[in-house]
């Protein structure tokens, strides 16, 4: 028995040297730091902050940035454009098949919560964060759900109501969620926007190290956009004519068309958000979209590329200044802002490689200010968002549907009168769809033209995009029937039917992901008709 | 072996202590007569003890009446009343029942009679017959129910799957090297210095360690010295491995392929090479970039020996294998030296110290690019074409897009060395009878450099690389425990048996890593193959992942009258991979037996030795998820601000924790019969079993909704069940008649390895193959089956086509023609879609069985080892014979598929365009029957007779290990092709084959 003593005294001996168990249990990760203990400073939330802004377009081109060509490919403005490689992961949206599992829809999708989830946190952690500039402190939470608010937009311009996450949440708590109408959609975006407007400085309040963050204006444009996509014109209004008080203060026009998208006019006094991209070959911080869209025959992978339905629009206008600013043509021997190209040296685009043998001007890049490695994340020219040109036309718009055609008259005119085309003086539906040729022509192959069509109604009341695509859409009707594009026409590896698969009843959204729908056991819905 | 016998005798009953007479004797061997050195003599019930020196001569301070026992490992412990006797000469036998043999276990050893759970022992003798870098490979099919399968490459670690698979996360076991647990992978280990290997194979016996045994447990013993004069051993084998070179088309045949695809669908060739070849004007690519024979060698010298005051033992150790391929090599030279000293009755102290050096280039990948380069392309681009840098002068496919073989090896350079230190010194007391104490500190360290070269080079547009690149990733390994061990061990009443242990563990893991890396170095020359000489883009990364573990221990066990057993064992796991709240785990087992023979009733029986049934229960499990994953971690995330651009660093979540992670646990039952039969010289052994998991621990998809950085938002969680049961069997034969002694055993075990449940919402479907999957794990079926189209022959004519339609006359396969294949409309709907997809066969085997025989006969002996798998079936994705993107195929092939002149061909027709997807749909066209049963060892020794060389023991073999296979398989090697994890295994993509390997090795014990 005394044995059994000894051996019960060693034994918790034994256990009172484990008193420091706990200590040794814990093994904190090595170089990296965890959400627990982070957002304690000024510092740490600011780099929070430039995550959310990271995660606009993120870092490479086919998370986000390739869809801004997406949308365009859907429409009668841009070609898929690459024919001599598989087009599989456009096919499907830019050819209306109604197939509910796309990657570029499932990614975009995917990258856009992703970018939510930043802002999220930023949006729950900041407020209990020590910081002592309160100032500092409102602007980075106004920036946080300006981002929130922008990423919730693209995903209701494309897939209309979706669930709205407003935290971080565990898989358990995010059981059974709905989609959300796209109304309350909305209200949620514009109730971050007008925290944020509250909030943010305006352009001239941030110091020139801080060029590229929010401003006020931007979220004033935003919120005037979201107005008017829903149609609610006097809300809309109201923002619009504060900020054109403001013109030449906080913004104005370019001088010149041309400038608009040169590098050299990167956060320039027309541009109210865009994508900051650097040229620093040590770090993946630029943009790689001018190659995406560039010409095969020049380093580039031709995916989307301009119709000559745009080209003839740009004609039928006599709108020559944009036209040379937005289309590059196979055999240009001048590109305007480029002086590689002369009549000894013209620009190919070859007609075998691509649908329509014409590229975007705006995001190419003159071969002297591109970065030593082309092919690479590494090209300094800023993706244009949202620029004053766009406000101007929203009001345009938003005056005329409110029966101020003088009003939208002056507006639309400073857009004409800066590319050298006579005022307008028409009024009411002429007026209207003079505002709405100006928007496709001002802002053509930025990624706007979609969702726009997706909105106008006609005078029949369909949507606009069932006038130009479907069976007998005008854009089906030109490529098949009136265009002698010898591109287009002998190049047919991208069939010139696009658009004759599009049905009203589907297509005026993309599908979400099908996975969403079977993850969430059917709380999820599909939008109508995707298989 | 001294401190096993402490244990034994503890058993024995005490004796009063009386008058004190000196005892001496010589202890000889029945066998030959010779001395006896370090036989144990024990005065009974006391701890009073001594052993015999090298000329067999014991003397011991014994009480008159005092009864002596005299014992040692392998032979018949006998026990001699002294009756007055001062002398006392005894001849010892060896012992043939195998039942008193001590066996490894948990934290402890137990007599082999004892263990009430289910455990196979293997000797290291029995491992070593076989040459190879990974002692687990020698482990085939010689422990029941695990099933070991052997990639042949260099360095590779083989697959170990102990009773099937309960986590789709690695079925790799724990390896506990000398009560040192050192991870997933003993590689390292010197086949030469093992004593015995141990799989823990049940729930009942792994449960103490906890959260690392679901999967198994493989204790490894290395060699301890032994007490009398020192003896040496050397052991060298030498050989050469080959493989069987697979019989390609030549230029000649190639060209008729590739054009009939063409010409089949009606189209012109399209044909960049030269025209009307003959087999002569080819490259065979195989020769190019293979050895025929590569070496392997394996050397050993060893020493051991000792006093009652200390035993030691040492070895150094060398093995090389060169890879098949021109590049690539493993070498290990490894030293060990252990010895234990013993101060006086209550203390002993010891250490294995064990240093070791790796050094190997990794072996190529490149079998696919062999097999589907095209033949008519030489291997060098034109002379006139050649430049400077020599890696530009090798020559593109002309007709398909595969990377040339040769120039690819002529690129390779990654090189890694591996210093390392393995040591546990410990201290045992026992302060009072029956009671030890030991102390162990366990270390295993390393240091590991790889350096690496990408050369540029510019062969085509397709295959070059634009910047070199050089870079040099350096991590070092400090892995340390401290095991603190109570054993107390008692008998009451004569009766009852106890044995009780308790202790703590700490472990803690750090692996310290610094990854560094250049581009565009001025030239490919070696001398400027180092990171510093790179002048672009210069990237460092390093960090310290650490993880620790402490447990508390403890078991009892119980016997009454060696009659009815009964083990009870407790672990509690602290773990720093989990949150304080989860901490915390508890695993239990239970386990007992019964061996009848020793019931009265059953004494008085001739035909069991021995006969035992045991039961146990269990539970286990299983942390193998990335550190700190209940955390939400940060990164950088930089941006871009300023009129001026510059980069500014930001962070954002990189991962998201789940905070409610915990254990994945694995519950086991386990019955088994052990018996021995014919005077002990028929062992049987059968085992019934079954193993459930829940909280399986899975990196989870979730919804896209969530935000999660990973993709598809992943992350770890606890889902998932899966369920293994089966049998096995195992019978082992021995015996010696007059010169003649053989040993013979064979094992048999059967496993079926269910997913109960998996990820709730979908199957888990893995190996892509053009846009589809070859496998899919259902919830409520077997893992790893194959599912695709069901092939129905081929088409022989339009008519055949034509009435393959569904009921309203819609042809199923309107693109057909004669010469495809036919895919059954499995649910008769009248479209041939995904829903016509079935299981079409499985890649886990219905059972494995194993055969070990040894025979000798005077100087002469025969060792023959057979491994083969059962009722599994492969994916062969390697069937040549499409030429599909106008890769090489098989000789012969051209006969081989269908034509109008070769109607009776098995594949179908060859085609560019490949419009009906024979050759793309995954379907029962490629799926085989994967069984083989293999010679795994056939060895000749002849050992020299001892009037030839005086004291010197030597023998000679020769030996040839994966001689033949029996097989229905016709790739390459059913057991590589057989490779995978739980949910993708048994698709043959060629991996490197186990080569037939040669040796001659000498065996010399002085």
């Amino acid at each position: 028995m005394k044995n059994i003593f000894q051996l019960i005294l060693s034994s918790a001996l034994l256990l009172l040297t484990l008193n420091s168990c706990s200590d040794f249990l814990d093994k904190p990760v090595q170089g990296q730091e965890n959400l627990d203990t982070y957002f304690q400073n000024a510092e740490e939330c600011e780099k929070q902050i430039t995550g959310c802004y990271q995660s606009v377009f993120w870092d490479d081109w086919w998370q986000i940035a390739n869809f801004q060509l997406v949308a365009d490919m859907c429409t009668d403005d841009m070609w898929m454009g690459n024919t001599t490689q598989t087009n599989s992961d456009y096919y499907d949206v830019v050819f209306y098949t109604g197939n509910g599992h796309t990657n570029v829809t499932s990614n975009y999708w995917q990258y856009r919560y992703k970018g939510i989830l930043r802002s999220n946190i930023c949006i729950e952690r900041i407020p209990d964060a020590n910081i002592s500039e309160d100032n500092l402190k409102a602007r980075l939470i106004g920036e946080a759900k300006f981002l929130r608010a922008f990423h919730y937009f693209e995903l209701v311009k494309n897939f209309g109501g979706v669930p709205i996450v407003e935290k971080m949440s565990m898989p358990n708590e995010v059981e059974g969620i709905v989609r959300q109408s796209e109304d309350s959609c909305y209200n949620f975006i514009i109730n971050d926007l007008k925290d944020a407007i509250k909030v943010l400085p305006k352009r001239s309040e941030y110091s020139s190290s801080d060029i590229g963050r929010a401003t006020k204006g931007a979220a004033q444009g935003y919120l005037a956009k979201v107005y008017l996509y829903q149609k609610k014109y006097e809300l809309a209004e109201a923002v619009l004519n504060d900020m054109i008080k403001r013109e030449g203060i906080d913004f104005d026009l370019l001088p010149e068309f041309g400038e608009v998208w040169d590098i050299d006019h990167n956060n320039s006094i027309e541009s109210l958000f865009e994508v900051q991209y650097s040229d620093d070959p040590n770090y993946n911080l630029g943009g790689r979209i001018s190659i995406v869209c560039g010409s095969r025959d020049d380093s580039g992978w031709s995916w989307g590329l301009p119709t000559s339905n745009l080209e003839k629009a740009f004609e039928d206008a006599g709108d020559t200044e944009r036209l040379k600013w937005t289309i590059i043509k196979d055999g240009a021997t001048e590109i305007p802002g480029e002086p590689a190209i002369d009549s000894d040296n013209p620009y190919v685009i070859s007609a075998s490689k691509h649908k329509s043998g014409r590229i975007s001007r705006k995001l190419y890049e003159p071969q002297a200010k591109r970065p030593t490695n082309y092919d690479a994340n590494h090209n300094p020219l800023n993706y244009r968002l949202l620029r004053y040109a766009d406000i101007l036309l929203m009001h345009a718009e938003v005056e005329n549907a409110l029966g101020k055609d003088p009003e939208a008259l002056v507006s639309v005119n400073k857009i004409r009168a800066r590319v050298g085309l006579e005022p307008l003086t028409c009024t009411g539906i002429e007026l209207r769809d003079a505002i709405r040729l100006e928007r496709r022509l001002e802002l053509a192959l930025e990624g706007n033209r979609l969702y726009d069509l997706r909105r106008w109604d006609d005078d029949s009341g369909h949507k606009m995009i069932a006038d130009i695509m479907g069976p007998n859409g005008t854009f089906v009707k030109y490529n098949t029937e009136e265009s002698t594009d010898e591109y287009e026409l002998s190049n047919q590896k991208e069939s010139s039917e696009e658009g004759s698969q599009f049905d009203e009843n589907r297509d005026l959204l993309f599908p979400i992901p099908n996975t969403e729908i079977t993850m969430s056991n059917g709380t999820i819905t599909q939008n109508k008709n995707y298989q | 072996m001294k401190k096993y016998l402490l244990i034994f005798f503890c058993f024995l009953p005490i004796l009063a202590i009386g008058q004190n007479i000196k005892v001496q004797g010589t202890i000889s061997s029945s066998k030959n007569n010779e001395p006896l050195i370090g036989v144990t003599v024990q005065v009974k019930g006391t701890m009073i003890g001594a052993s015999t020196d090298i000329d067999g001569h014991y003397n011991i301070q014994a009480d008159k009446n005092a009864t002596l026992v005299f014992s040692m490992i392998g032979l018949v412990p006998q026990e001699i009343t002294l009756n007055g006797r001062e002398i006392i000469n005894v001849i010892m036998s060896e012992d043939i029942s195998a039942l008193d043999e001590v066996v490894v276990v948990g934290y402890g050893t137990v007599k082999k009679s004892d263990l009430t759970s289910s455990i196979s022992t293997v000797k290291g003798k029995d491992l070593n017959t076989t040459v190879s870098g990974n002692a687990i490979s020698a482990l085939q099919g010689k422990a029941n129910g695990v099933q070991v399968t052997s990639s042949g490459s260099p360095g590779s670690t083989p697959r170990v799957i102990i009773r099937g698979l309960t986590t789709v996360n690695g079925s790799d076991p724990l390896y506990v090297v000398d009560g040192v647990p050192v991870g997933t992978n003993a590689n390292f280990l010197s086949q030469n210095d093992i004593e015995s290997i141990e799989v823990l194979k049940d729930a009942s016996a792994s449960a103490i360690y906890g959260t690392r045994g679901s999967n198994g447990v493989i204790l490894i013993t290395t060699k301890k010295g032994k007490i009398g004069a020192t003896k040496f051993h050397f052991n060298s084998s030498v050989g050469f491995q080959t493989l069987d070179k697979p019989d390609l088309a030549g230029a000649e045949e190639y060209e008729k392929v590739f054009k009939a695809r063409y010409t089949n669908d009606g189209s012109e060739p399209i044909w960049s090479g030269a025209s009307n070849l003959t087999n002569a004007d080819g490259t065979d690519w195989w020769d190019e970039s293979i050895n025929t024979v590569a070496l392997i060698q394996n050397y050993s010298l060893g020493f051991e020996g000792g006093s009652e005051k200390q035993v030691y033992s040492g070895s150094i150790n060398y093995f090389r294998q060169d890879s098949q391929y021109k590049v690539g090599f493993w070498e290990k030279a490894t030293m060990r030296y252990n010895s234990e000293f013993t101060f006086n009755d209550y203390v002993k102290v010891g250490i294995d110290f064990n240093p070791r050096y790796e050094h190997w280039k990794n072996t190529p990948s490149l079998m696919h690019s062999i097999l589907t380069m095209d033949p008519t392309t030489p291997v060098y681009k034109d002379a006139s074409e050649w430049s400077d840098n020599p890696y530009n002068n090798y020559a593109r496919s002309y007709n398909n897009q595969t990377w040339n073989p040769v120039a690819s090896l002529s690129r390779m350079s990654d090189d890694t060395k591996s210093y390392a230190l393995m040591m546990n010194p410990y201290v045992m007391i026992s302060p009072f009878k029956g009671f030890t104490f030991k102390s162990q500190f366990g270390l295993n360290a390393a240091f590991q450099m790889t350096d690496g070269f990408n050369p540029e080079f510019f062969i085509d547009n397709l295959e070059q690389n634009a910047l070199s690149k050089v870079y040099r990733n350096v991590s070092h390994q400090v892995n340390w425990n401290w095991n603190n061990i109570a054993t107390y061990m008692t008998t009451i009443d004569d009766n009852h048996n106890i044995n009780i242990m308790g202790g703590f563990t700490m472990e803690e893991f750090n692996n310290n890593w610094l990854n560094g890396s250049r581009e565009d170095t001025p030239s490919y020359i070696e001398a400027l193959r180092q990171v510093s000489a790179g002048t672009l883009n210069e990237k460092a990364s390093g960090s310290l992942s650490s993880t620790s573990l402490a447990s508390y221990l403890f078991r009892a066990m119980y016997n009454y009258k060696s009659r009815y057993y009964l083990t009870a064992s407790v672990r509690v796991d602290g773990s720093s991979k989990f949150t304080s709240d989860n901490q915390y785990a508890t695993f239990g087992a239970l386990s007992g037996s019964w061996r009848i023979t020793e019931e009265e009733w059953m004494k008085n029986q001739s035909i069991f030795d021995n006969l035992k049934i045991r039961a146990g229960w269990g539970r286990v499990g299983n942390q193998n998820i990335d550190n700190s994953s209940y955390l939400t971690l940060i990164s950088e995330s930089d941006y871009v601000f300023g009129q001026s651009a510059t980069r500014t660093v930001g962070s954002s979540v990189s991962s998201v924790g789940n905070t409610n992670l915990q254990w994945e646990t694995v519950e086991d039952y386990n019955l088994g019969l052990d018996m021995t039969i014919l005077d002990n010289r028929l062992e049987i052994t059968a085992d019934l079993f079954r193993k459930e998991s829940k909280d399986m621990l899975l990196k989870k998809d979730n919804l896209l909704i969530l935000g999660y950085p990973s993709w598809n938002g992943q992350i770890w969680e606890n889902i998932g069940k899966l369920r293994a049961q089966g049998w096995e069997l195992s019978a082992y034969m021995h015996d010696q008649i007059n010169d003649f002694s053989y040993n013979v055993g064979f094992n048999l075990s059967s496993v079926k390895n269910t997913a109960v449940k998996l990820l709730g919402d979908s199957p888990i479907y893995s190996e892509e193959s053009n846009g589809d999957y070859i496998i899919k794990n259902e919830e409520g079926g077997e893992l790893s089956r194959f599912y695709g189209y069901e092939a129905d022959g081929l088409f022989q004519n339009q008519t055949e086509i034509n009435s393959h339609t569904s009921e309203h006359g819609d042809l199923l396969q309107p693109n057909a023609q004669p010469g495809d294949v036919r895919f059954k409309d499995l649910n008769n709907d009248g479209v041939l879609d995904e829903n016509d997809k079935h299981f079409l066969g499985s890649a886990f085997p219905d059972f494995s069985l194993g055969i070990n025989a040894k025979m000798s006969y005077k100087n002469w002996d025969l060792t023959a080892n057979f491994y083969g798998t059962f009722g599994n079936d492969i994916y062969n994705n390697i069937q040549y014979y499409s030429g599909i993107n106008g890769t090489n195929v098989y000789a012969g092939a051209f006969n081989k598929t269908w034509s109008t002149e070769n109607t009776d061909a098995k594949w179908p027709r060859l085609s560019v365009n490949d419009a009906n997807l024979n050759y793309k749909r995954v379907s029962s066209l490629f799926v085989e029957d994967g069984s083989y049963l293999k010679c795994k060892l056939l060895q000749f020794g002849y050992t020299i007779p001892d009037s030839v060389f005086k004291n010197v023991n030597v023998r000679l073999s020769v030996s040839a290990q994966n001689l033949f296979t029996i097989t229905n398989y016709s790739g390459e090697d059913p057991e590589t092709a057989a490779l995978g994890g739980a949910t993708n295994s048994g698709i043959d993509n060629f991996a490197y084959p186990n080569p037939r390997t040669f040796l001659f090795g000498i065996n010399v014990n002085f």
